[in-house]
């Protein structure tokens, strides 16, 4: 019984043999030792600088996208500048009356494709001329 | 009851005298701010060109303008109600047109069309006008001008 509960002892020469085995721990050079924490720092440096050149970059979309929408925008105005643009307006209207009356109309001139070239086509693009447009900004 | 009866009659008449301009002025201000109709004339001078095509946009420069209806203008070429979107009437803008392709048309500043408004609060009939297109007999673009004025 008392066999049982003793420690077991390793013999004193194996122990020995592994003390020795970490006692002489190999010492690194002082070389090495700069120069993987120089490259360690410069790794660290480079993770550094890449969110600010991402910061860069985003600030150029952002100012890229603000220069187009102001540019889109100017061309915009430019279109309302001109207050019927892109518009059928009474001179439409009025020519077409003319073409008519000098019998000049063109198959074209059908503009609300009744088969007949008349007083109709001049009232429909006058009407077209004069339907009221979407307000600006959406309302008064 | 002697003495009590002028003195009576003395206030009564002192305020009869202090209440009456107050009730004046007070319909007057109700009358200034009544709902009322009026009329713009829109002129368009061609100058020394002959008119013989025009659009303009009429649109309202505050609330409470309602447009209530649209009559010709004075000279022959464009006596008749000028081309406009049925929708414009209740609303407080308006695109209005006409075209002649008669010989006689007029040059010079010419009343075009004149329209109708219900204004409700009373105050002026505020509109701004913008010529979006003139031409003259030939079909080319006139240089013209716009305006409006309240008809008296």
């Amino acid at each position: 019984m008392d066999d049982i509960n003793e420690d077991p002892k390793a013999p004193q020469g194996l122990i020995d043999a592994l003390r020795a085995l970490h006692a002489g721990a190999p010492s690194v050079p002082h070389e090495i030792d700069d120069g993987i924490l120089s490259a360690a720092r410069r790794r660290m440096a480079a993770l550094r600088r890449r969110p600010r050149l991402l910061r860069w970059v985003a600030a150029g979309a952002v100012a890229a996208a603000v220069l187009v929408a102001f540019f889109v925008s100017r061309l915009n105005d430019d279109a309302e500048g001109s207050p019927v643009a892109g518009r059928v307006t009474i001179l439409d209207a009025f020519a077409l009356a003319r073409r008519i009356e000098a019998g000049s109309a063109l198959p074209a001139d059908d503009v609300n494709h009744d088969g007949r070239i008349d007083g109709a086509d001049v009232d429909h693009l006058a009407m077209a001329a004069v339907a009221l447009p979407p307000r600006a900004g959406g309302g008064r | 009851m002697r003495r009590t009866l002028p003195i009576v009659a003395l206030l009564l008449v002192a305020a009869a005298l202090w209440l009456a301009p107050r009730a004046t002025r007070l319909q007057a201000e109700e009358r200034a701010h009544a709902p009322r109709f009026a009329a713009v004339d829109v002129f368009v001078d061609a100058k020394s060109a002959s008119l013989a095509a025009w659009q303009v946009e009429l649109d309202a420069e505050r609330k409470g303008i309602q447009i209530v209806g649209v009559e010709g203008g004075e000279h022959a070429a464009f006596a008749k109600p000028p081309y406009y979107d049925p929708k414009a009437l209740k609303d407080d803008r308006i695109v209005l047109a006409a075209f002649s392709t008669g010989k006689d048309l007029p040059s010079g500043r010419t009343r075009v069309a004149r329209v109708h408004l219900r204004i409700e609060d009373g105050g002026d009939a505020a509109f701004a006008v913008k010529l979006l297109a003139s031409a003259s007999m030939d079909g080319k673009e006139a240089s013209a001008t716009v305006s409006v004025e309240e008809h008296r």
